[in-house]
């Protein structure tokens, strides 16, 4: 047992070229180095014969972990349980760039062996949030993230004014810019759709209209997550990556996602994004108000979606599209609180919703003047 | 004993005070924290209501008064050296037939006058003699754009806040490019 354990250790320090004197030990008794995360596998087996024999000194790292450096014992502290079976003494003499990149390796690293963000604890929530905002801080973008909890007594909706609507599209450069979306691939949460009047078939409509706008005989309407109340993304989920929250948005833990596009294919509304490449976004256009379920970045070949910015409606804002819109056609509230505007919308006025016949309950409204 | 019942008076007493401290303390925050809201978009609360606010921001903040001075023998002679009328910029287009006095009284730029006086701050209570439906919706949160967020003070833009009174329909224009298209997607690409 004690053999595997160390073993294991020393595995970790070879990963991650943790410790100066090991490697010395190393490469005097022939045991190769190599910090490459690719060829990490074939190295545990090799890691283990060569300590199992106990012919070389590598299996005396009860003496390395007496000598502990600041670096080390705050990382650890940092990390907590899933550091300790790696926390070996680190040369203070290596630089500081250098330390920064087996850092970044390391949180990756553990990144890889967290759980499902939905049936994690607080303490694990708030572990793994500290690793991404420490890799944010050494990717340089300084993002705070956020694991804000959905308030109490609240149901998120939406209404959307279709005789408002002009069809200016700041909702959606807003969207963009809050959301931290894709601007190679030119990624969209909403579609405003120019539609002729009197005709509700969302399939003659056109999205990529550039002309003065409002086009006459024309009315436009936006689409983008519904968050319906009965799913059928979340339903075909195969590893529950996707759930709705409390407040009633749906959303994705990208680190869980595993790309399979089931979902996308189950959405009647067309409203889930495929990452085809890992996004691309300008430095200085970098939204650092991050929420961990919504807006930080994105990895290659997961699912997005519209969380209808829930890292700000849950601190009491308006989502971007709703405050960028500057016809008042958008429309954002509790659906609980009998006092709010989507109240008074839903009890005033003649709504609709898209493929309501499908038993979605998306809370998406369109209502007309 | 006597002493036990004072001491045993005083701390209740102590305890009752930090209660309402707290409660001071609470109230006083959110509080500060809508007057700077408030006070941020310029608002005030429109009339028979106690939650809806409106924006002054978009009103004009050049006084009337500039021109419009109580001694009106010297406005006259402002005009008369002038070619150009006043209020020549104004183009007129609000349901055809209107002209300036449907809204506008003479001798009193502060005011509006439509079957009654209006106060030029609270210029929806004179738009809602015709648009009576808007006005309710407007009120209600149909109609209007809110400025602060679903969960804070109700700040809504007034009806000039987005409409010019004299030309009320919005011009075209053409849709908002995306953020910074990365330039080889408009067509440079190999």
């Amino acid at each position: 047992m004690t053999n595997s354990k160390i073993s294991f250790k020393k595995f970790m320090d070879m990963c991650f070229k943790t410790s100066e004197p090991l490697e010395k030990q190393q490469s005097q008794c022939g045991c190769e180095t190599n910090d490459k995360f690719a060829k990490v596998n074939s190295f545990a087996s090799e890691s283990n014969q060569a300590c199992s024999s106990k012919q070389c000194g590598c299996s005396s790292t009860n003496s390395l972990m007496s000598k502990k450096v600041n670096r080390r014992q705050a990382l650890s502290a940092l990390l907590g349980a899933v550091a300790v079976s790696c926390s070996t003494a680190a040369s203070s003499t290596s630089i500081s760039q250098e330390k920064d990149k087996k850092e970044h390796k390391k949180l990756e690293w553990e990144e890889y062996f967290k759980g499902n963000y939905r049936l994690m604890n607080g303490s694990e929530r708030k572990k793994t949030i500290e690793r991404l905002e420490r890799i944010s801080e050494l990717k340089k973008h300084n993002a705070t993230i956020s694991g804000q909890l959905p308030q109490k007594n609240v149901l998120y909706g939406y209404a959307f004014n279709i005789s408002k609507c002009r069809g200016y599209q700041d909702c959606i450069r807003a969207c963009v810019k809050e959301n931290n979306l894709d601007r190679k691939e030119n990624m969209q949460y909403i579609r405003i759709f120019e539609m002729e009047n009197g005709n509700l078939n969302l399939e003659d409509g056109k999205a990529d209209y550039f002309h003065e706008v409002p086009k006459d005989g024309h009315f436009y309407l936006g689409t983008q997550c519904f968050q319906c109340d009965n799913p059928p993304c979340v339903a075909v989920c195969p590893v529950g990556a996707t759930w709705k929250e409390e407040d009633g948005i749906v959303v994705i833990d990208y680190d869980w996602c595993i790309g399979c596009r089931y979902c996308q294919a189950a959405c009647p509304y067309w409203a889930r994004r495929f990452n085809w490449q890992e996004p691309e976004i300008p430095s200085e256009q970098f939204n650092t108000d991050q929420h961990y379920l919504s807006n930080r970045p994105r990895p290659k070949g997961v699912m997005e979606k519209c969380t209808y910015c829930l890292q700000r409606t849950r601190k009491g804002l308006l989502p971007a599209c709703a405050e960028a819109c500057p016809t008042g056609a958008r429309i954002f509230g509790n659906l609980l609180d009998p006092n709010s505007e989507i109240r008074y919308v839903l009890e005033n006025k003649q709504v609709f919703r898209l493929k309501e016949e499908l038993g979605t309950e998306p809370k998406f409204w369109y209502f007309m003047d | 004993m006597n002493k036990l019942f004072i001491v045993i008076s005083i701390l209740l007493l102590c305890a009752c005070e930090d209660k309402t401290n707290k409660s001071v303390t609470k109230y006083s925050i959110s509080q500060q924290h809508n007057d700077l809201l408030l006070q941020k978009h310029d608002a005030i609360l429109i009339k028979d209501s106690d939650k809806i606010y409106i924006s002054l921001k978009k009103h004009s903040k050049k006084s009337c008064e500039v021109c419009h001075r109580n001694n009106l023998s010297e406005a006259e002679n402002i005009l008369q050296d002038n070619i150009q009328q006043a209020h020549f910029d104004i183009e007129l287009n609000h349901a055809e037939k209107m002209t300036c006095d449907n809204c506008h009284i003479k001798h009193a730029p502060q005011t509006l006058y439509s079957f009654e006086k209006t106060e030029i701050t609270h210029s929806y209570q004179l738009c809602g003699k015709c648009h009576f439906k808007e006005l309710k919706d407007w009120r209600g949160g149909a109609h209007g754009k809110r400025l602060t967020g679903w969960q804070k003070v109700r700040v809504i833009e007034s009806c000039i806040g987005c409409h010019n009174p004299h030309k009320p329909k919005w011009d075209k224009r053409y849709p908002l490019m995306r953020p910074d298209i990365i330039p080889h997607r408009l067509g440079s690409q190999k």
